[in-house]
Order: structure tokens, then C-alpha cells, then sequence
């Protein structure tokens, strides 16, 4: 592990630090001991050899003068003396301890004592008294100075002595201080090279590895997910880092894989959902260049000759609808453009949406071109159909109706009671069949005139006012009254008038056919949100069976057990018209008795 | 050949000549019967009803537009380019707003919307020779020898502007205008609410 690693190569240079720190520190003191014990040892010497001569020559300056002087001349008290030999004799002891068995050395000193030994003897001999001539008198001061002369060359000799054993030690010390400087340069070398060595650990173990990963990271960002990283020893931090590296590597490259499969996966559903659709379908970038056409579309421009172009038609309306910003989605037939293929007629709706990504950075338009040839041809059909029905139905109806009419009016003579009856019957059912018919023609108008309301403000209040006129007489012959309420200042709807008062008129009609005798209708305006204005219709007749509140707007519906006429296509008429106002119409819960229908229509 | 309204309503009422023309033998047998009142003529289909228009002198001429051979706006159109301006009643079960338009262009402002009643077929025959006196058929009489603009003027100056004298005047006016915008605005309103409002019906008195 580099963590251990670096711990212990760290460690060994820390020890070698506090090593050559604590070698240096004891060096320095060994040597300044060493220095001060050789001091100590010889500055002693150094200080008695200087007392041998300043004591033998005061000995001298005492007693000596008197050999010089005239003869018998008495001879100073040996007192000094005594004193002066002992403090001798005790100098001379040191000296020979401090000799430290070096034989130049003890044999200096024992020359010593021996000529010491000679100087005393010259002295006792002074003292005895022995020595009275001038004769032998100038003998013994020359042989006392002789002996004074040799005695401090000795110690001289012994001062030299003890100074060249401190040189000694000094040139011994210098040369124990090169060998410690040589140990401290072995040390200072030795922790530099493991500094170099931890150096190039750090290097190979940390740095490498951290190059190595920001190359490869260079290398995924260009795309490259097939590379993987060298696994590092099992002991190296780096190495969960490059497993972890290697493993977002592979995962990457099975994510590109997926995504790459799922494009092509998506392309595919695409171009199969593009193929099976019959309509042509372009779409279109944001620029308005074609992006993708499926097959239909392919055929189209190629039999109109305009290849991998959008035909001009529908270029402009593209253009239009781009301008606007808007989808352009119409739903009525008649909008279809016209094309001609193969001198045949072709009629397209072109559907125009626009689309945007979820994100919203791409965005473009799709352009579909339903086919509504089959439905131009339908609609034309039904439109033949139903004036070719109605006319072979019509004209005969006429004729029959008019015979009917005309047998009863018994202009060409009168009829039996039983004939009348008989013929009141007929007519009645001619009557009927004909309502059935008109009712008939009135849906069609309704499902294909519904997206023709034209649509302009209206005050409900006149329309409601005019339901109320239009019934009043009808009403009045069932002893029924109506009442149209409306606030003032309603705002005004937006409503095609004509077919407003289509659905009021079917709506009161209901309510007056089923009010009780001398019930009352009631017309009242209100403002149920902030969009709509409502006109409820309330009677007080039975109301709507339970079981068929669900369906009296559907086609044909009749409730059961209803006598009026009606073939059942009043309400679901109304519902159209009002589908197409975006209004709403309905049947209120039935409450006091009474029944209200209501219709929402949209405020102007 | 525009017949000049007889003054009043007279005690005895006054006999016409009508030509009912339809292919419909029932009702050729109905109408007839209808105005037994009036001296009837009737013509199987439109080449015979052009010859005896051609030939004999008709106050009236009640003209199915679907016919197998010549339809009635053709009819319509053949007797005025003979000059033939006698009025006319096209009757069918359906007239389209195109019918319309091409009929009143032809001087024909009468409709009759089948199924007719007798008494539906006797009025407009009043209403159109007779003249009832009221400012509507004089305005019609206006339309009938077209003279659009006083048609218009007439049924302006009307007190009661009900839903048939709206769609009157908004078919009057476009036509007049003659562009091509107007028109076709007339022919939507035509066939949004159908023909039933240009249709004759029996005044309710």
C-alpha cells in the first residue's frame, strides 16, 4: 500500500533527521568534553611546573644572599624552608599522578625529584653549618644555582610536556571531528537518497496513476469507450479507482451500445409507422428543409412531379401557418386542395402541426395530407342522395297528400262517415311520414351544417322573447302560460341566431307539449360561469323517465311510454347545434316538481 | 305578359288559364282538381310544356324543376329567351340555392315547396294574378318583372319585417350588388336555412 509506503519511508527519513540531529549534539558535546578533560588534565601541570621556579627562586632570593655575604654571617630560620620543601614535595606528587603512565613523562618527574632531592641536600647542607669557608661557601651557591637552573628546566621540560599533550589532543579531537563530519555526510546522503526513492515512489504510485486516468478521461470525452486503464498491484489506492474507471468505461460502452440499438430501434418504429400510414406525411426541420417522407408521400411529389419538394399548394399555406405561428388542422372537406394525377381528381387535406423536443432545443413540422377524396365523393353522394330521396319520396307524397286533401274537402262530392274516417286516417299518416322526412332532412342539415354557423353576437333576451311569442298561441290553446325572465345588462352570446332559436324553439315546444293543463313554462337567463350565459327552460310536466335521462340526446331516442309525435331527433339536433357553438345543453335534477332543460351558450 | 292585378276581390272569383306541368300523373290529376276554379291545362313533361306554352296563351304556368327530359330551370330559361315572361310557379320538393339563384335571375320568384297543399297551390296562384293587395305581393310583383331595385325599396318601406321579407331582401340585394362576394353569401344563407323562407306559404289571416 502506498499509504504504508510513504508512512515508512517518511519514517525512515524523520529517524535519520532526529539521527543526524542527535549524532551531531552528541559529537559536539563528546568532543567538548574531551577538550575540557585535557585542559583539566594538563593546566595543572602547567600551573605546578610554574610553582617550581617561583619557589626554588624565592628559596634562593631568602637564603642564598647569605653565601654571598660576608662569612659567618648567620644563616636565616629553615622555617621558610620547610615549608617551601613540603609545598615542593607535595607539587612533585601531583605532577608524577598526572603522569598517566606516559614514560616521557614519569621519567621527566622522577629527574625531577632526584635534582629536588640534590637541592634540598645543598640546603641542609647551608643549615648544618658545615660551610664556612668563602671557598666552599662559592661552591655550594654555584651548585644551588646549578641545581635551581636544572630543576626549573626540568619543569619546563614538564610545562613543554604537558603542552604537547594538549596539541595532542587537539590534533586527536580534529581528527575524531573529520570522521563525525564524514558520518553526518553518510547520514545527510543516505536520507537524500531515500528522499529520491520516496520521491519516485510518489511519482510512480501517484502521479502516474493520476495522469494515466486524466488521459483516458480525455479520451471517453472524445468518444473513445474501448480503452480500458492498466490495473495497478493489489496494494495500490489507484487501483479501486481504475477498476471503478474502467467499470463506468464498460458501462459506457453498453449505455452507447443500448442507445445506439435504441436509435435504430426508434428509426425503425418511426419509418415503420411513417410507412403504414397511407396519408403523405413530411416532416419538416426547423427550417422548413424536408427531414423525412414516407413512401406515400414519395409517390405524391413523384406523380406531380415535384420529387422531394413540397408541392407548391401546400408550400404556401406551410408558409402561412409559419407566419402565424399557428397548427393549421382543419377538419371540413371543403377546405381539401385539389390535385390532379393521371387526370384524375385528388383532394387533400393538408394537416400542418408543429412539434418540439421535450427538451425544447429542436423543434420542426410535420405536414399530412389526408386524403379525402372518398369523403369529397361521400359527400357529394350524400348530397345527391338526399335530394334525389326527398324529391321521389316528395313528389309522390305530394300527390297522394294532395288527393287526400282534396277528397276531404269534399268538393267533388261528399263521403260517407266511414270514408271520411277512413281517408282522415290516410292523411293523418301522410302526415306523419312527412314530418319523419322533413325531420330526416333537418339532421342531415344539422350533421353536415354544423360547422356553418354563422356566428355573430346576439342578445339572448330577444331570442328568448321570441320563443315566448312563437309559442304563446300554441300554449294558450292548452291553458299553459310562458314566462321569459332575463336580468338586465346580460352580456351578449356569441351565436349563430338562426339556429339559436332552432334549439330554443325545439326546447320550449318540448316544454309546452309536456306541460299539465294550465301549467306554467318558464324561459329564465342566468350566468352560471364567466364564459356563458344559460337559458333554462323549465315546465312542470311529469319530467324525464329515470331510465332514460341518459339517453334522450341521442339519435332517435324516444322516451317510453310518450304518445306526442316525434320521430326523436328534436334534442340530439339541439345537441349538435349547441356542440358546435361549444356550448352545452342538458337536464337538471328534477326538483319541485318541475323540469328544467338548459342550454350554455358561449358570452361574445 | 305581365297581367295587371284586378281591382279588389271580386265576388266571383276570376277564372285563369294555368298550365300544371309535372311529371307526376297523380299530381297533374291533383293539381288540376285543385284549380278546378280555373281553366287547367296540364303537359307530361318540359318539351311538351314548352309547346303548349309556344302555342297557347297561359296566365300561369306551375313547373316541376325535376323533369326527365328538359328540367323546369330550363323550361324557365327557354320561355325567356322566346320573350316569354309569363309568370311562373317552379314547384318541387327540393330547390337548391343555385336552383334559386338561376330561377330568380329568369323572372321566377314564386316557389311552391312540395308536398303542396290545395289550398297552398289555390293562393299563390291569387297571390301572383290576383294580387292580394298587400305590400309584399306588390313587391313581389316587382321581383316577378324584374325590377329588383323597387322590389327592395317596397319590402324596405315594409312595417313587418319578418323572416320572409329578411331572406327577400338579402337574395335581392346580393343579386343586385352582382359581385360575385355577395352572391355567394346569399347562396350560403340560402343554404343554411333552406328554402323555406322564400317559399309561398299561405298567409295566416
Amino acid at each position: 500500500m502506498l499509504r504504508t509506503r510513504l508512512f515508512f519511508g517518511l519514517l525512515t527519513l524523520m529517524l535519520l533527521l532526529w539521527g543526524v540531529g542527535a549524532a551531531a549534539l552528541l559529537l559536539v558535546r563528546d568532543a567538548n568534553r574531551r577538550y575540557e578533560s585535557s585542559l583539566q588534565e594538563n593546566y595543572p601541570a602547567i600551573k605546578l611546573t610554574r610553582g617550581f621556579r617561583t619557589l626554588t627562586s624565592a628559596l634562593n632570593t631568602h637564603y642564598l644572599p647569605v653565601l654571598a655575604a660576608v662569612p659567618e654571617t648567620p644563616v636565616p630560620d629553615r622555617a621558610r624552608f620547610d615549608s617551601s620543601k613540603a609545598e615542593l614535595l607535595t607539587r612533585l606528587e601531583t605532577l608524577r599522578g598526572a603522569g598517566d603512565s606516559d614514560t616521557g613523562w614519569d621519567d621527566v618527574v622522577e629527574r625531577l625529584d632526584h635534582e629536588l632531592l640534590s637541592y634540598f641536600d645543598g640546603y641542609e647542607r647551608l643549615f648544618s653549618g658545615q660551610v664556612r669557608s668563602q671557598d666552599e661557601r662559592a661552591k655550594l651557591l654555584d651548585y644551588m644555582s646549578t641545581q635551581t637552573q636544572r630543576i626549573t628546566d626540568l619543569s619546563d621540560n614538564i610545562f613543554m610536556l604537558a603542552d604537547a599533550r594538549m596539541l595532542g589532543e587537539t590534533v586527536r579531537s580534529s581528527a575524531e571531528s573529520s570522521k563525525n563530519t564524514l558520518f553526518v555526510v553518510t547520514l545527510v546522503l543516505l536520507g537524500t537518497g531515500i528522499a529520491i526513492v520516496i520521491y519516485y515512489q510518489l511519482v510512480r504510485h501517484l502521479v502516474d496513476p493520476v495522469v494515466g486516468l486524466r488521459r483516458s478521461i480525455e479520451e471517453i470525452r472524445k468518444g473513445n469507450f474501448e480503452l480500458t486503464l492498466p490495473e495497478p498491484g493489489s496494494d495500490s489506492e489507484f487501483r479501486s479507482v481504475a477498476t471503478a474507471f474502467n467499470d463506468m468505461a464498460a458501462e459506457l460502452r453498453v449505455r452507447r451500445g443500448e442507445t445506439n440499438e435504441r436509435l435504430l430501434r426508434t428509426n425503425l418504429v418511426n419509418r415503420a409507422i411513417l410507412e403504414a400510414i397511407p396519408s403523405p406525411v413530411f416532416v419538416l426541420g426547423e427550417d422548413g428543409r424536408i427531414l423525412q417522407v414516407n413512401p406515400a408521400a414519395e409517390r405524391l411529389t413523384e406523380s406531380l412531379g415535384v420529387a422531394d419538394r413540397l408541392p407548391a399548394k401546400i408550400q404556401r399555406i406551410l408558409d402561412e401557418s409559419n407566419v402565424s405561428g399557428d397548427n393549421h388542422l382543419p377538419e371540413d372537406p371543403r377546405e381539401a386542395l385539389l390535385f390532379r394525377i393521371d387526370e384524375r381528381e385528388f383532394y387533400y387535406l393538408p394537416r400542418i402541426f408543429s412539434f418540439t423536443s421535450e427538451d425544447g432545443l429542436y423543434s420542426g413540422r410535420a405536414v399530412l395530407l389526408h386524403n379525402v377524396t372518398r369523403i369529397r365523393w361521400l359527400d357529394d353522394m350524400k348530397t345527391n342522395l338526399l335530394s334525389t330521396v326527398s324529391h321521389e319520396i316528395k313528389t309522390p307524397l305530394t300527390g297522394i297528400r294532395m288527393v287526400l286533401h282534396l277528397l276531404l274537402e269534399e268538393r267533388s262530392g261528399g263521403l260517407s262517415a266511414m270514408q271520411k274516417t277512413m281517408v282522415t286516417s290516410a292523411n293523418d299518416d301522410c302526415e306523419r311520414l312527412l314530418s319523419t322526412l322533413n325531420a330526416l332532412l333537418d339532421l342531415s342539415r344539422a350533421e353536415s351544417g354544423s360547422t356553418h354557423l354563422e356566428r355573430v353576437p346576439v342578445p339572448l333576451r330577444e331570442a328568448m322573447g321570441r320563443a315566448e311569442r312563437l309559442f304563446a298561441a300554441k300554449a294558450a290553446e292548452k291553458n299553459v302560460s310562458i314566462h321569459a325572465e332575463a336580468p338586465e345588462g346580460l352580456p351578449e352570446v356569441n351565436a349563430d341566431p338562426v339556429r339559436l332559436d332552432e334549439v330554443l324553439n325545439n326546447l320550449v315546444s318540448n316544454a309546452v307539449k309536456h306541460s299539465p293543463a294550465g301549467g306554467k313554462v318558464m324561459l329564465r337567463a342566468s350566468q352560471p360561469d364567466a364564459d356563458h350565459i344559460r337559458v333554462s327552460v323549465i315546465d312542470e310536466g311529469p319530467g324525464v323517465p329515470e331510465g332514460a335521462q341518459n339517453r334522450i340526446f341521442e339519435r332517435f331516442f324516444r322516451a317510453p311510454g310518450q304518445e306526442t309525435e316525434g320521430v326523436g331527433l328534436g334534442l340530439f339536433i339541439c345537441r349538435e347545434i349547441m356542440r358546435a357553438h361549444e356550448g352545452r345543453i342538458g337536464l337538471k335534477e328534477r326538483t319541485e316538481e318541475q323540469t328544467e332543460f338548459f342550454i350554455d351558450v358561449p358570452i361574445a | 305578359m305581365f297581367p295587371l292585378p284586378e281591382s279588389g276581390v271580386a265576388d266571383a272569383p276570376a277564372r285563369y288559364k294555368v298550365l300544371v306541368v309535372d311529371d307526376e300523373p297523380t299530381l297533374r290529376l291533383g293539381f288540376s282538381y285543385a284549380l278546378s276554379d280555373h281553366d287547367t291545362d296540364t303537359a307530361a313533361n318540359g318539351s311538351e310544356a314548352l309547346m303548349k306554352l309556344d302555342s297557347g296563351s297561359y296566365d300561369l304556368a306551375i313547373l316541376d324543376l325535376r323533369m326527365p327530359d328538359i328540367d323546369g330551370l330550363r323550361v324557365i330559361e327557354a320561355l325567356r329567351r322566346h320573350g316569354n315572361f309569363l309568370p311562373v310557379v317552379l314547384c318541387s320538393a327540393v330547390i337548391t340555392p343555385s336552383a334559386a339563384l338561376r330561377a330568380i335571375t329568369g323572372q321566377v320568384v314564386d316557389f311552391l315547396l312540395k308536398p303542396v297543399r290545395p289550398d297552398e297551390l289555390r293562393g299563390i296562384v291569387q297571390h301572383i294574378l290576383a294580387g292580394d293587395g298587400d305590400p309584399f305581393a306588390q313587391a313581389m310583383a316587382h321581383a316577378r318583372a324584374g325590377r329588383h331595385d323597387l322590389a327592395i325599396h317596397d319590402l324596405e318601406a315594409m312595417e313587418n319585417q319578418d323572416e320572409r321579407v329578411r331572406a327577400w331582401l338579402g337574395i335581392l340585394r346580393a343579386i343586385r350588388t352582382g359581385s360575385l362576394e355577395a352572391e355567394a353569401a346569399a347562396f350560403g344563407r340560402l343554404e343554411r336555412d333552406g328554402l323555406g323562407a322564400l317559399a309561398y306559404r299561405v298567409p295566416e289571416i
